[in-house]
């Protein structure tokens, strides 16, 4: 709620603002963090600091590294890609992300403070400058590419619409004709209650929508019978279904998620502020330089060792590049520094470690699927960088 | 020697004090125009630099996502899914006002009894819910309302499909109540009948009463006029089956009158209300003296009043649109919809019951058939035929989607067999198979053409009974049905019932204030008349007390007007909350943002005129 106040609270003052300034260097005026510690605020405990206010078109990476700390935008809760811990950190495949995106502009992965978002109000906080960066599991679509006003990086997780219900109901080729006349419930603000309401009518079934603000409010209303099935993303789904089969509180298949070919596509990865290209080449460049790791076979464990290798006549040159020893210039046209990539690299880590290392646990798996390499025939596939 | 006469000369024209005035006031206007002028670009060129888009598209475009409750689900547009939203609060606001009103009133009075039970609950009742915060509350009904009952149709411990008199599900919690049925609207003219001579009745009764001191007991007497003409009325209201023929004639007329006749009235009035106004206006400043001086201040009354009336007329007279659309509104509510209800039957679909039963053995549930239904009877309207319609029908497009994506819209309106009307009054699983209710329980088919009101007996009593009912929808679900007595999901429970304790604690206080904020003597002196107890707080102190409760009253239901905003935390689908999904899908956070403070502003504003114009009449009966 606070959040969402002080999203209401800076519309009101844009109105108010006398003139605009497209320097972006009151993100000085951040009070978060020494730039160390990774701090986490759980929903509605977010600091007021109204963060790197740097929404003119530009500068955000000018305002990232004054500020010494990268504030990343990321979910309340979503199993496998941000999971907020008890002690105040955050784990998932999207947390890393930020960490990684910290590691390439300030060379510290810690230095980032999450701020978990409901899907309903990213796109505010986004755009009023409150995060630098969206990795909130959101499916990059043309309406939000246009009129909602954002920019979005490579795809880091290739996901499809799924609904889950009780098994002794459904199986994995239910369809629609199986849900007709039930009542879903989902989360709002997302691609999920749009693609659900035209799966519904195209396969002649009429549902009702119940829309909560955090899936796991619509979990909660699941479980309780409020809602016959709930529906979002089949990673959620799945994440949900493995982590509570884990924890003992459902059994093991109790529910089931269908249908096999999801219903819709999900493309899933960082969003930023529009028309801040500079900022988007060094996040969508920090992506592609996990890819590109993935690629080479490189891991957090073995990068100085293939990095040394690169040095020599027979090494790599790309990874070479990549790392700032060859041809520094590019880095430099980035505006990082010449080892931001090495950084991410050794501090989080390449892709498919990214990937196993948060999805694996809850049994999603990248080998033959959308999320393996390109010539696993996966889409995971890089620029050259050169 | 000459006399210098002081003559009296007009001061200059800078120390002229109406001048002054008025040119205060101009330059004043024109200054808050300039600044105007300077921020609306300066707010543009900011938002566009921060991508933040601004425009009113969305209003008319689809936006694609499912509502739970309310008027439409599946809205077609923007517009419609705001409006959506604003009933679902206006829904609970109303309620929520009356509920908070009784308890409020009743707690009050609990906390001044003598009886030391009843009001320490009282006091526990209103330190509990005033010192926790709204949310909480909120939070805390939405988890008990998730205590209730689950429905599933595998589980044989849960509630069967069927009717109940109370039935606490977790989809939602069905009451039973009563329903208007056949002759309903017959009925209705014996009602008004009854009050209009109760009305009558209550003023003689209490002239006499004021004259003599005999007790002639106004009200009692008013009450046993209507009853009386109930309790006739319900038997013998197939009488007035004729009113249906009048109310068909009057429709005639109404769309008799040329568009144009219409606004030359519309216009002539508002001159005349402006005159009248302005008439008004000047008697009141009539002393016997004559006329008393006007200020400035009268003429800029005076003359805003003339502005305003010519503008009315001058708009009445140019929008020639605005009189068709109230003609038509006109025609349609006496021909199409009230005309209606007084027909001995109706046959609002082209269909037999015959082939409903050859539908639903074909698997068709009977929203499907209504849909169809609906195609077929609007299908010249919507301008399909052949083979067109048939696909419309497979594909089960319903008609208003296609209708409101029609280029051009036809004068004509839908005719619409809502689904809920062909299901409603069914007994539960008969929607699965009507054939064995047929075959076993005997219905004949006119019987279940009533049920199913297609046709609608006016013979009917006006009243009835309508259970909750646990129903089997689609694919073996089960749920409330929406149209069996009352149905209150878990959403719109949690903030109705939060509301109205939360606010009714604050109404106790209120009233309990008023109530000892009438002073000791006045008892004490009804006392000395030789008033009872209760005669004396009939009509000593209570009528006091209210004067002092009302103004504050009115705060508190501005308060729960906007305390439902927080209906979002629970899931409950008011303004704010479909507000929120449709600025995130449209990005137009700023427009949406406005249209709240809009509706709030307005609501509010509607809200303390009522409260103010009732004030002031009590004030009235003060002097
Ligand atoms: N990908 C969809 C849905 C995103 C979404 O909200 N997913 C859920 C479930 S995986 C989620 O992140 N919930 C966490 C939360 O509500 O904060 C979108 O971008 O609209």
């Amino acid at each position: 709620m606070i959040k969402r106040l002080s999203v209401l609270l800076f519309a009101l003052a844009l109105v108010a603002a006398a003139c605009g300034d497209d320097s972006g260097d009151s993100a000085t005026t951040t009070t978060t963090g020494d730039g160390q510690a990774t701090t986490t605020t759980a929903d509605g405990a977010t600091p007021t600091t109204t963060g790197g206010d740097t929404g003119q078109g530009g500068g955000t990476l000018a305002a990232v590294k004054a500020r010494g700390v990268l504030n990343c935008g990321v979910s309340t809760g979503a199993v496998a890609f941000t999971e907020i811990q008890p002690d105040g950190s955050a784990t998932g495949i999207d947390a890393d992300y930020c960490r990684a995106l910290a590691a390439a502009v300030l060379g510290d992965s810690e230095a980032v403070v999450f701020f978990p978002t409901t899907a309903a109000e990213r796109f505010d906080v986004l755009k009023a400058g409150q995060v630098d960066v969206l990795f909130r599991n959101t499916t990059w679509t043309a309406s939000r590419d246009t009129d909602v006003g954002l920019d979005f990086g490579p795809t880091t997780y290739y996901d499809g619409q799924g609904l889950m219900g009780p098994s002794n109901r459904f199986s994995s080729d239910s369809g629609p004709a199986d849900v007709d006349g039930a009542i879903l419930c989902t989360n709002a603000g997302t691609t999920t209650e749009k693609n659900i309401r035209e799966w519904a009518s195209l396969g002649g079934a009429s549902i009702s929508l119940e829309t909560v603000e955090n899936f796991s409010e619509a979990m909660d209303a699941f479980i309780a019978g409020r809602c016959d099935l709930v529906t979002t993303d089949a990673s959620g789904l799945v994440g949900e279904k493995i982590s509570r089969e884990l924890s003992g509180e459902i059994e093991v298949d109790e529910w089931v998620v269908f249908p096999t070919s999801p219903i819709s596509k999900e493309p899933l990865g960082p969003a930023y502020r529009q028309n801040d290209s500079e900022w988007g080449d060094v996040v969508n460049w920090t992506v592609y330089s996990t890819f590109i790791a993935f690629e080479k076979g490189m891991n957090s464990t073995n990068v100085d060792e293939l990095r040394a290798a690169a040095g020599t006549d027979d090494g790599d040159p790309e990874i070479a590049r990549m790392f700032g020893d060859a041809s520094p210039e590019i880095m430099a046209a980035l505006g990082l520094d010449a080892d931001a990539f090495y950084n991410v690299i050794s501090q989080v880590g390449s892709y498919d470690e990214i990937f196993d290392r948060n999805l694996n646990p809850v049994g999603l798996f990248r080998e033959g699927g959308l999320n393996d390499l390109w010539t696993e025939g996966g889409l995971i596939y890089a620029p050259p960088f050169r | 020697m000459a006399v210098t006469v002081q003559k009296h000369e007009r001061p200059p024209i800078w120390r002229n004090t109406t001048i002054l005035k008025w040119t205060a006031q101009i330059a004043f206007l024109f200054g808050f125009l300039a600044i105007v002028a300077v921020v609306v670009p300066q707010v543009q060129d900011n938002l566009a630099g921060r991508d933040i888009t601004f425009g009113w598209d969305w209003l008319t475009s689809e936006l694609g996502f499912l509502i739970r409750e309310g008027i439409d689900t599946d809205p077609a547009t923007g517009a419609r899914t705001m409006l959506v939203g604003m009933v679902n609060t206006l829904r609970v606001t109303i309620s929520g006002v009356i509920a908070a009103t009784i308890i409020g009133t009743i707690i009050g009075i609990a906390r001044l009894s003598n009886n030391w039970i009843v009001n320490k609950l009282a006091t526990v009742y209103i330190e509990t819910i005033r010192n926790v915060p709204l949310l909480l509350q909120m939070f805390f009904w939405s988890a008990i309302a998730g205590t209730f009952v689950v429905l599933d149709p595998f589980d044989p411990d849960t509630l069967e499909a069927g009717k109940y008199w109370v039935a606490a599900t977790s989809k939602g919690i069905g009451l039973a109540w009563i329903q208007p049925w056949g002759g309903f609207y017959q009925w209705m003219i014996w009602v008004l009948i009854g009050a209009v001579l109760g009305y009558f009745l209550h003023r003689r009764q209490f002239r006499i009463k004021e004259e003599t001191g005999r007790e002639t007991y106004p009200n009692l007497s008013a009450f046993g006029v209507i009853l009386v003409f109930a309790i006739i009325g319900w038997f013998a209201h197939p009488i007035f089956g004729f009113v249906g023929t009048i109310v068909e004639a009057i429709g005639n007329l109404v769309g008799a009158i040329p568009t144009f006749a219409l606004q030359v009235v519309l216009a002539v009035g508002a001159i005349a209300v402006g005159i009248w106004w302005i008439n008004r206006f000047l008697d009141e400043r009539r002393t016997p003296a004559g006329l008393a001086k006007l200020t400035d201040d009268d003429w800029f009354r005076m003359i805003t009043a003339g502005v305003v009336a010519v503008g009315f007329a001058a708009f009445f007279l140019i929008v020639s649109g605005f009189s068709a659309k109230t003609l038509d509104v006109g025609e349609d509510f006496f021909s199409r919809w009230l005309a209606p209800k007084f027909d001995s039957t109706t046959n609002v679909a082209d269909i037999t019951i015959d082939d409903i039963q050859a539908q639903v053995a074909a698997g068709l549930s009977l929203e499907q058939i209504a849909a169809e239904q609906e195609l077929r009877i609007n299908a010249d309207l919507l301008g399909l035929s052949g083979a067109d319609l048939d696909a419309a029908v497979a594909a089960r497009t319903p008609a208003i989607r296609i209708y409101e994506n029609l280029p051009e819209k036809p004068d004509e309106r839908l005719t619409f067999i809502p689904a809920h009307k062909l299901v409603e009054g069914l007994t539960a699983g008969v929607a699965d198979n009507l054939n064995t209710l047929v075959e076993n329980d005997g219905i004949t088919p006119t019987e279940l053409a009533t049920e199913l009101r297609l046709i609608q007996d006016r013979a009917d009593n006006p009243l009835r009974w309508s259970r909750a009912e646990v129903q089997i929808r689609g694919s073996n679900f089960l749920d409330l049905s929406p149209t069996s007595g009352i149905n209150i999901t878990p959403g719109f429970f949690a903030v109705w019932i939060a509301v109205t304790l939360y606010t009714g604690a604050f109404i106790a206080e209120i009233v309990r204030a008023g109530i000892l904020a009438v002073s000791k003597g006045q008892t004490e002196a009804a006392g000395a008349l030789g008033l009872t107890r209760a005669q004396s707080l009939r009509f000593i102190i209570l009528p006091q007390a209210f004067r002092i409760i009302f103004p504050p009253l009115g705060n508190q239901y501005l308060n729960l007007f906007k305390n439902t905003s927080l209906g979002i935390a629970v899931a409950f689908s008011e303004i704010v909350s479909v507000g929120f999904t449709t600025s995130n899908q449209t990005g137009q956070t700023l427009p949406v943002i406005l249209f709240w403070m809009g509706f709030y502003l307005s609501g509010s504003l509607i809200l303390s005129a009522v409260v103010n114009f009732y004030n002031r009449r009590l004030q009235l009966v003060e002097r």
